[in-house]
């Protein structure tokens, strides 16, 4: 799992390349939580994330909550695989997907 | 007396006499031969160095073979009776004696050989080589007085230098030597009958000594003291003093020091004696060299003599020189060192795995260089170890005792899922059963089903968002919840919609969890369903093979407050049947990362599709199971399966 960082001005693009699952979740959460301050319009960029588990939903959700009192959440490049895991588990309803 | 009977017997004993006697006799005769041309100097006697050797190694069997050895040579020199026989006494205490003080006195149980590894020893060697030299060279002097070979009386003196001097200064290095080679030293098998002094032996033979001391003061002086008749009654005299010595009895037991005895090894206090003797020797070299070339007299004799002189005060001044310094090194440098290597060897020879933990052998040296430097270090380190030995112990309970509790968790969480089959055994009309494997000690999935009433069968399968003990916390959380909600008769979706509600209070931890459940009317074959982010259900009809029905789903459980669900009907005949599952079959993974899939899932399903609930699934797990291979199990795999209809056995 590499997670890369793009700053700029209020709005944060978040890169994900690999696994999103129980061991690398954590991760994730405590990157999210440590550069949130201020963030009106983050972007999760999930063109290279090649798995995506309960576990990383349960992140991308609390991302979200998050994102609904500060501004927007954006989530971007969705390939097929992620897109049918968003689509079984109801996410596509609560997300901002855009391709 | 035994112990005597045993080493006549004993071969060894035989070889060392024989071999004794020929090294004397032959180290002796050449010198005897320079004797004669060179009579002026007839204190060069580098053979008076071979009985005490010879006798601290070897023992009695030597000194028996030295007094032999003696009176060959004697007889060959044509010496007459007497001298033939006291000579052979003599020669006899003077080896025999060494070995009787050595194990009689200051015995070191713990490195009892002869070998000159240290300071003490060498010091005791000296103590040794005085007394039994003013002793026996006494004698001999008596001897060649009552035989009437007196020369000038100053020769008895330097008879008594040269003996004391030789088995000093060659008697030390080739007993260092002897002891790196480990020789097979005799060591008396004794026994000690009370531990002593054994002083009156001791005042006996000092009477001797001083008897011997003052004879070659007197001789030094003025010649010899006495007249040869008064000369035989003296030596008569000093041998019945030092006779007793001879029965001294050993100071120590053999047993209890075969015990004691360290392992032998080569010291530092040893190699530093080895190094300084080195030095000695090139340093008494350079000075005999410098004796020669400074020839200042035409006699050759004379010249021979001064150089014999000048090397012989040059080597007593650096032996003393040396034992001075040899002393120094060993207080300063290498007793401070040896206490902590054994310090530190007994800390380190206890076992690890034995389970005690050693307790530090602290060494306190106050030498104020780095070896106390070295001390405190290793003090540090021997404290540190044993309280980082107790942290991990500490700490390994703990983990144990969590690992105990994870256990009887898995166990709770086991038996909170139905578990016994057939379930309704009284209900012919659907048959259903269900595993769970978990992928860590406790997982997040299960699944549920109970009768509402009697015509109406629950269905639940859910899995938790990640995986272990939160996740098996809020499993039994929405487990609970959805049972109880579901036994008030409520529709799929409106269970759903409250539970919803109920499990977004207060989830700080902001855990979700995918549910599809699924209330079958029996009576009717109609199975409302509604499905709150979980998998696709697979459904077989007839004589068809599995498919997946693809729900309209719903946002997960627990994710947003007020999330809206929909359900949908679902009619099932007799035969049809019910697969659902969790994503731990969907994504199982190999060792190269492939997942397993709905395809190959519904090829599975689709090769037993015939079988029974009970039969089914154990198939779909052992071909997850041949798929993933070697490759460890990520999640959690959690399976249901419900036939409608007459199950095989009522038929």
């Amino acid at each position: 799992m590499t997670i890369n960082k793009i700053k700029n001005d209020n709005e944060l693009t978040v890169l994900l390349e690999g696994r999103l699952d129980t061991t690398t979740a954590p991760e994730l959460e405590t990157e999210l939580r440590q550069n949130m301050e201020g963030i009106e319009c983050l972007i999760l960029d999930m063109e290279e994330l090649v798995y995506l588990s309960s576990a990383g939903l349960r992140v991308i959700l609390g991302a979200q909550k998050q994102m609904n009192k500060q501004g927007k959440l954006l989530v971007r490049h969705v390939n097929d695989t992620i897109m049918e895991v968003f689509e079984v588990t109801g996410f596509t309803d609560i997300l901002t997907i855009e391709n | 007396m035994q112990a005597m009977i045993s080493a006549v017997r004993d071969k060894k004993n035989w070889i060392r006499l024989v071999l004794s006697a020929v090294l004397f006799f032959a180290v002796a005769l050449p010198f005897r031969q320079l004797l004669s041309l060179m009579p002026g100097i007839t204190e060069i006697r580098p053979a008076n160095v071979i009985p005490p050797v010879l006798g601290l190694i070897w023992g009695p069997a030597a000194a028996f073979g030295i007094a032999i050895g003696n009176l060959i040579s004697d007889i060959l020199s044509g010496s007459n009776a007497f001298v033939c026989m006291t000579g052979f006494i003599a020669n006899f205490i003077y080896a025999y004696l060494p070995y009787k003080l050595w194990y009689s006195f200051l015995v070191d149980e713990t490195d009892i050989h002869p070998a000159l590894g240290s300071v003490k020893k060498i010091l005791k060697y000296i103590y040794v080589i005085l007394l039994d030299s003013l002793v026996v060279t006494g004698m001999l002097s008596m001897i060649f007085e009552t035989a009437g070979f007196s020369g000038s009386g100053s020769s008895y003196a330097l008879l008594f230098f040269n003996n004391f001097d030789f088995s000093v200064l060659l008697g030390v290095p080739v007993l260092i030597f002897l002891g790196r080679l480990h020789p097979d030293y005799y060591v008396p098998d004794t026994h000690r009958k009370k531990p002593g002094s054994y002083l009156f032996f001791d005042i006996l033979l000092f009477f001797a000594a001083a008897t011997g001391l003052l004879w070659f003061i007197i001789s030094f002086a003025q010649g010899a003291p006495v007249d040869s008749h008064t000369a035989g009654e003296l030596l008569v005299f000093v041998m019945l003093l030092s006779l007793p010595s001879l029965a001294k009895p050993f100071n120590f037991d053999r047993k209890a020091q075969r015990q004691n005895a360290r392992e032998v090894r080569t010291t530092i206090k040893t190699k530093v004696v080895i190094g300084f003797l080195m030095l000695s020797v090139i340093f008494i070299a350079f000075v005999g060299v410098m004796a020669y070339n400074s020839r200042t007299e035409a006699d050759a004799l004379t010249h021979w003599s001064y150089v014999y002189r000048t090397v012989g005060l040059a080597i007593n001044i650096i032996f003393a020189v040396a034992i001075v310094f040899l002393w120094y090194v060993e207080r300063n440098i290498v007793a401070p060192l040896e206490r902590l290597a054994e310090n530190v060897r007994e800390f380190a020879a206890q076992p690890a795995d034995s389970g005690q933990i050693p307790t530090p052998m602290l060494t306190k040296i106050n030498t104020g260089d780095e070896i106390t430097l070295l001390a405190d270090s290793c003090n540090t380190m021997m404290q540190d170890i044993t309280a980082y030995m107790h942290d991990l112990r500490a700490v390994t309970a703990e983990k144990e005792r969590i690992g105990a509790e994870l256990s009887v968790a898995t166990q709770i969480q086991a038996s909170m899922l139905p578990c016994i089959f057939p379930a309704f055994p009284g209900r012919p009309e659907f048959d259903i059963y269900a595993t769970m494997t978990p992928a860590k000690e406790v997982g997040g999935d299960f699944y549920d089903f109970f009768l509402v009433d009697d015509d109406h069968l629950a269905l639940v399968i859910a899995d938790v968002s990640g995986k272990g003990v939160p996740a098996a916390l809020f499993m039994v959380i929405a487990k609970t919840l959805l049972k109880n909600c579901a036994q008030t008769g409520l529709s799929p979706k409106v269970i759903l919609e409250k539970v919803n509600n109920q499990l977004c209070e207060n989830n700080e931890a902001q855990m979700f969890v995918t549910v599809w459940l699924g209330i079958l009317t029996i009576s009717e074959g109609c199975l409302i369903c509604a499905n709150a982010g979980h998998e696709y259900p697979a459904v077989r009809h007839g004589s068809g093979g599995y498919a997946l029905l693809k729900d309209k789903h719903g946002f997960v459980l627990a994710g947003m407050e007020d999330a809206r669900y929909r359900e949908y009907e679902l009619k099932l005949d007799p035969g049809d049947c019910l697969y659902v599952y969790t994503d731990g079959v969907a994504e199982a993974t190999d060792a190269a990362g492939t997942l397993f899939g709905t395809e190959r899932m519904l090829e599975s399903l689709n090769r037993h599709k015939e079988a029974s609930p009970q039969e089914l699934l154990p198939q779909v797990k052992k071909d997850i199971d041949a798929f993933v291979g070697e490759a460890p199990q990520f999640d959690d795999i959690t399976m249901l399966c419900l036939m409608f209809g007459k199950s095989e056995e009522i038929k």
